[in-house]
């Protein structure tokens, strides 16, 4: 099938970024997934220590796809 | 009740900033979704805490509920792009699309066919580019050329994108909008009559000018209104997550009685040499087995009784109302993105399950599908759900902390009477940026339907607007574009495939955009 999935021949290796992409992005992923239930309890119950950790988690977790690539 | 900072310049400026962001990271950056996302959110979070008064308790709150959004967009689209790679490695998929190929000989029907119908019915089950992906290449196996293969399938599926992946453009703006499913999913329907018809004359162009759109009109029409009247119906009769799937599927059916017209038995299709039709390992209707699974799971879990069982097995959160420091307020929510059993996401993973018992009792079970699907989707879905995430989160802090109520009254003010007109355009906007219908429902159905409140039309038009321009963007969407060119071996040719697609997203577009505008203004002038 003419799919055209081309293949590349890179003589320059891949950027860091783009070499640990996913591994980014599945860091990213579950950084988002902790911080979730820490922003819920905080935001109900007004406290503000795991509002702090949610809010540190979630930055954290925006900043990882940054160092990416694409 | 408050609403909030003053609207001038300098405060809608500022509300616009985080929008701003991603619209030039991924215009002028190419950025991806994810990176785009994440700096949009980082903007909207600081515009909210300096400008529109928002504290850490609101934030935590917004923040939580942008991820409990995003688990119920997620959830379907893991869910559907499992359910699909499982009947890709079993070998299902390339068997319904030999069969597809089989049912006509004429060249327009089969365009039409593959690219319109087709495409449709893969955007039903998957979405997320896979009807580019799986049909592009069969129309440059039966002998389409790669740049009409690319375009048609990217302007044909563009009507199915909001009811695809099991409808989650059309969850999503019912959670921003908070508009009923039962409410705003038969106005999207009629809405999207424009579209199916609109994308089927475009296909027809494509491949062969204005000859083909006469020759064609006959099964346009026809096809026409018998996907348009079934996508009504599936959302009348509360099974919208079908609504692209079902609509799709008749109209390959309706395709392939036409063929057997005598309009369409004279052009004779001339393949390339080599090419063979029809030789998958096992029947079509095995090969569809995930399908029909999918279908009557989706129908049962309609039944009254059926419901009644369910619906105390649930899941969602209660939020408190919440106000910011320029006393912008924000109400409660009780089981805040509400996930049962009647969810998508269940419903494809029990079709998933389901059919591994079909494949198996057939003989047709590879060892290993499943693990092998499953690798595949985690590395399909997660940059993916990043940018999903970090969109659906700034979008939520902007709702929140009053932006984009600020961002509607601007608009309102602006546009006038000719809003209806434009918030098509803005719906396929949202689409071009982030590559998804739901996506665009996310940054913009909430910003469209305060500014329909503020100007007092129509929200559920305005918002089945939004969701209907969302979907045709899904035509020009660059990731696609990018998709669908590689597919069909167009490596660096996306710009010969966008340039052929833009005129007629537009048009479709505009088409739209005069119908909501006339219905809002003319027709259903009384509509909430």
């Amino acid at each position: 099938m003419a799919t055209g999935a081309v293949s590349r021949k890179v003589s320059d290796p891949a950027p860091w970024g783009k070499q640990h992409r996913m591994l980014l992005m599945n860091l990213s992923f579950a950084l988002f997934w902790i911080a979730f239930p820490l922003a819920y309890l905080g935001g109900i119950h007004n406290q503000s220590g795991y509002m702090n950790v949610s809010f540190g988690l979630f930055v954290t977790a925006c900043i990882v796809p940054l160092f990416t690539k694409k | 009740m408050d609403k909030g900072v003053a609207l001038t310049w300098v405060t809608w400026l500022l509300a616009f900033l985080p929008i701003l962001m991603l619209l030039s990271t991924i215009l002028f950056f190419r950025w991806g979704a994810p990176k785009s996302g994440a700096v949009s959110w980082f903007t909207a979070v600081l515009v909210s805490v300096l400008v529109f008064g928002a504290h850490p308790r609101l934030l935590a709150l917004a923040n939580s509920k942008g991820m409990g959004l995003s688990l119920y967009v997620l959830l379907i689209i893991w869910s559907a792009v499992f359910l699909y790679n499982v009947v890709d490695d079993v070998g299902a998929v390339k068997v319904i699309g030999n069969n597809m190929a089989k049912v006509t000989n004429d060249r327009l029907l089969q365009c039409l066919l593959m690219s319109w119908c087709f495409s449709a019915f893969m955007q039903g089950i998957a979405g997320f580019g896979v009807p580019i992906a799986v049909v592009a290449p069969i129309m440059v196996v039966m002998g389409f050329p790669p740049a009409v293969a690319a375009a048609t399938c990217l302007v044909g599926h563009s009507w199915a994108v909001t009811f695809g992946s099991m409808g989650a453009g059309y969850y999503t703006i019912q959670l921003i909008t908070r508009i009923p499913g039962e409410i705003i999913g038969p106005w999207m329907a009629i809405l999207f009559v424009v579209p199916i018809i609109t994308t089927g004359f475009a296909v027809a162009h494509i491949y062969g000018g204005f000859a083909a759109i006469k020759r064609g009109a006959p099964a346009i029409i026809v096809t026409s209104g018998v996907m348009g009247l079934s996508c009504w119906l599936m959302t009348v009769i509360g099974a919208a997550q079908l609504a692209s799937l079902i609509p799709g599927l008749l109209g390959c059916g309706t395709m392939a009685l036409l063929a057997r017209t005598g309009l369409y038995r004279e052009e004779a299709a001339s393949r390339p040499a080599g090419y063979r039709i029809g030789s998958g390992a096992f029947g079509f209707h095995l090969a569809f087995a995930p399908y029909y699974i999918l279908i009557l799971l989706s129908v049962a879990s309609q039944f009254k009784a059926i419901k009644q069982i369910i619906a105390p097995y649930a899941w969602g959160m209660d939020y408190p109302a919440i106000q910011t420091t320029m006393h912008f307020a924000v109400k409660a929510e009780k089981m805040y993105s509400r996930i049962g059993i009647v969810h998508p996401g269940p419903l494809l993973l029990m079709a998933a399950v389901f059919s591994f018992l079909v494949f198996k009792s057939a003989g047709q079970w590879k060892p290993g599908a499943a693990v092998k699907a499953l690798k595949t989707t985690v590395t399909q879905c997660i940059p993916t759900s990043v940018g999903i995430i970090t969109m659906v989160m700034m979008a939520l802090v902007m709702v929140d902390s009053g932006m984009t109520f600020l961002l509607a009254q601007g608009m309102a003010k602006a546009t006038g009477k000719l809003f209806p007109l434009t918030s098509t355009f803005i719906g396929v906007l949202g689409t071009f940026l982030t590559g998804s219908g739901a996506n665009s429902n996310v940054m913009f159905a909430a910003l469209q339907v305060e500014t329909a409140k503020v100007l007092g039309i129509s929200t559920v038009i305005i918002a089945a607007a939004q969701s209907v321009g969302g979907s045709i963007g899904g035509a020009i969407s660059p990731a696609k574009v990018l998709l669908g060119a590689t597919m069909v071996g167009l490596d660096g040719g996306e710009s010969e495939v966008m340039n052929k697609t833009v005129p007629y997203c537009i048009v479709v577009a505009l088409c739209t955009g005069i119908v909501a505008w006339s219905f809002v203004y003319i027709f259903f002038r009384n509509l909430q």
